[in-house]
């Protein structure tokens, strides 16, 4: 391909004609190309003939901002986030809309088309640019088949999504215990009894929960199911607490296509079934996660990212505007979400042998969010869903060698194509929490390796500390 | 009752009456499966990997061999080695 049409203004919205082999990207009347930006897009479709556009990061105002790989979902609450995008004459003839259609990631999403991102900066601007309006999400959500409305969100260019309260789909809640107390000074309230009782003061109809309990447990549940809540006793499997075995015998005992996977040490907020549930109008959509927030408000979880084969919580600890300008407090597309509170579908979970009894305390929720990734889902957390987590306050935050050694025999290195390569990268081996603030940019450096969502899994290759600066 | 066929592990669970044995048993395997799959994508990488170092220690293994035999001839040459030589031829003589 050797032809970039630069538009710069709405009314040359349509350069060419179907026959033109060449791609179109909108910079509006101040926007200008970057160095490498023309370079670079042509030679990411040269390199993919398979796909159908292309973007990489912006400056606005002199501040890099820079972008995950693509994301339908954070397009939902984000519009603008992967303008301007250059597409190709016949895709642009395809989608029957022209290239200075702000919604025109909207349309990218709904054609299935496939857009590579390049992580570096291709275009500068004075302004960020224009995008779709809530309108234009309006519709799109009803083509996508979104039961939801979207509304202005935390700062321009956001929204967010507000389900519609006439559409609450039964979800089964699944809930494995070993049955700990809080051990918080407040007398001897167990974890799961006060997790009932928040999910019962939601108020949601169309549950019902599946605990899964041992020998050891001495709780009532009845008086949860009094309260409208109906609760199911499963008994869990004999023998140690094996979390991915108790799991799957509640995806199996669940009557709803929806399950919600969770953890006893949380304390859910109310709407927070809803804003997950909302996603999986869009079958292409097969894993939601949320906001999980320690007692104290900090971030525990806000969807993972990958590196170097380590899966880490990025913004642990941080306030929740903190992570705002990283986009943290937006729903988008991610690698893995926790299993402390994973919604899918039980139909895929049961294809996919649910959650891997190969590993039975750690790894098995990004292990089960890695197969349906590769089973061409996507998996997305939604930070307007939250909950408090008293992350593993049941049991020791530790990960043994033979559980990482089963890890990287079986998923090697996955390359996450939503964690920029422009970031900073530690690498502490001691320190988990060090390694999940990474988000410090790196010196500008030029990464022109199209990227697309595909997960890629292969040989590790540990990182010395050589190799971090 | 047909009688169940016995492993050296014990009863295989896939031949279990019980419903959800037998159906934590299918999940089991489903995940073994595709596990299997990604291992074996892993697998083919680092064989790769270990193609690739093979290669460049195999140029690195011929490199020496021609510096050894260069070095031989060198040495073949150099007039201690023909005194030597000569020495040894004469000694034999006698």
């Amino acid at each position: 391909m050797r032809l970039l049409h630069v538009v710069t203004s709405p009314a040359d919205g349509s350069p060419c004609d179907r026959s033109c082999d060449g791609a179109a990207i909108y910079l509006g009347s101040s926007g200008r190309l970057s160095e490498i930006g023309e370079r670079a897009i042509l030679d990411a479709l040269a390199q993919r003939r398979d796909a159908d556009a292309v973007y990489g990061d912006i400056e606005v105002s002199g501040v890099v901002e820079r972008r995950p790989a693509w994301s339908p979902t954070r397009l939902l609450n984000e519009p603008g986030a992967c303008l301007p995008v250059a597409v190709r004459c016949t895709t642009l003839a395809e989608l029957g809309c022209s290239v200075t259609d702000p919604g025109l990631g909207l349309r990218l999403v709904e054609h299935n088309s496939l857009v590579l991102h390049v992580p570096s900066v291709l275009s500068r601007h004075p302004r960020p640019p224009a995008c779709a309006d809530v309108a234009d999400l309006d519709s799109h959500l009803a083509r996508i088949g979104i039961a939801a409305t979207a509304v202005e969100g935390d700062r321009a260019g956001r929204f967010r999504l507000v389900p519609d309260p006439s559409e609450q789909p039964p979800v089964s809640i699944v809930i494995p215990t070993a049955g700990k107390a809080l051990g918080d000074g407040i007398g001897t309230e167990l974890a799961v009894e006060r997790c009932l009782a928040r999910i019962a003061a939601t108020g949601r109809p169309n549950l019902e929960v599946i605990l899964l309990v041992g020998e050891e447990y001495q709780g009532d549940p009845e008086q949860i199911a009094s309260a409208g809540l109906p609760v199911w006793l499963e008994r869990r499997p004999p023998g140690e607490f094996n979390f991915s075995a108790a799991c799957n015998q509640g995806i199996l005992a669940a009557r709803n296509e929806l399950v919600l996977l969770l953890n006893d040490d949380t304390e859910m907020d109310p709407g927070a079934i809803d804003a997950m549930a909302v996603h999986f109008g869009d079958p292409r959509v097969g894993g939601v996660g949320a906001l999980l927030r320690y007692p104290d408000g900090t971030i525990q979880h806000a969807g993972m990212v990958i590196d170097n084969a380590h899966p880490l919580h990025p913004f642990v600890g941080w306030p929740i505007e903190d992570s705002q300008r990283y986009g943290g407090t937006v729903a988008r597309d991610v690698i893995s979400v926790t299993g402390a509170c994973l919604m899918s579908r039980r139909s895929l979970l049961l294809a996919l042998g649910a959650m891997s009894t190969h590993f039975p305390l750690s790894f098995n929720d990004v292990d089960l969010c890695l197969k349906i990734r590769r089973s061409e889902r996507r998996v997305i957390v939604e930070p307007a869903a939250t909950l408090i987590h008293r992350e593993s306050f049941s049991r020791v935050a530790r990960i043994f060698d033979w559980e990482w050694d089963r890890w990287i025999d079986r998923w090697g290195e996955v390359a996450d194509p939503w964690y920029h390569p422009g970031y900073r990268r530690p690498d502490d081996p001691e320190n988990f929490r060090l390694n999940a603030d990474h988000l410090e940019p790196t010196e500008p450096r030029d990464h022109c390796d199209p990227r697309d969502t595909a997960i890629k899994v292969g040989a590790h290759r540990p990182r010395t500390n050589r190799h971090l600066t | 009752m047909a009688q169940q066929p016995v492993t050296p592990e014990g009863p295989d669970p896939i031949d279990s009456t019980d419903p959800a044995e037998l159906r934590a048993e299918i999940l089991r395997l489903r995940d073994l499966n595709i596990g299997l799959t990604s291992q074996a994508e892993v697998l083919k990488e680092q064989v790769a990997d270990l193609e690739a170092r093979n290669e460049v220690l195999d140029d690195t293994v011929t490199e020496l061999n021609e510096a050894n035999q260069t070095l031989h001839v060198e040495l073949d040459r150099s007039p201690i080695i023909r005194i030597a030589s000569a020495v040894a031829r004469r000694l034999k003589l006698r």
